[in-house]
């Protein structure tokens, strides 16, 4: 699947598209390999942040370099099998602080 | 200047801003830090 066309030729993006993929029903106990393997397949990662509290376990925030990278692996990471539990990636909505 | 390339310059500024490289600074005001921790990139990740 070659990089897709990055250049202004009408590729408009929602709003809601961001480089902030937020991933929920993850493996609990799930490698920093395993992440880096099922994500960088997609693109250049700047960050994984995993959670590891009892709250935050299961899910992950996934920081993409390029936005078409980050929206590419939503849309093929959505429902993608990791032993056994369908992941669920949305966007990322960081909420407005400071009201 | 025809309207669609006005449009596409518009759009291209907009991706460009959405596609800036985030500081980590940024990331820590986007992104919760209790309860998570930060994944180091294991020696073979080799962006792609």
């Amino acid at each position: 699947m070659n990089a897709m066309q990055h250049t202004a030729t009408g590729m408009r993006l929602p709003p809601v598209v961001n480089r902030i993929l937020f991933v929920k029903s993850l493996p609990y106990k799930i490698s920093a390999e395993d992440m880096y393997d099922i994500f960088g397949k997609y693109g250049a990662i700047r960050q994984i942040r995993l959670g590891t509290s009892n709250t935050t376990r299961g899910t992950a925030y996934v920081v993409y370099e390029d936005i078409f990278e980050a929206k590419n692996a939503c849309e093929s990471l959505n429902g993608f099998q990791v032993a056994g539990r369908y992941l669920i990636v949305l966007y990322h909505q960081p909420k407005k602080l400071g009201k | 200047v025809p309207p669609e390339l006005v449009n596409a310059s518009r759009w291209q500024a907009d991706i460009e801003m959405r596609n800036r490289p985030i500081t980590d600074q940024e990331l820590d005001e986007l992104l919760p830090s209790d309860g998570y921790t930060i994944l180091e990139p294991p020696t073979s990740y080799k962006p792609v």
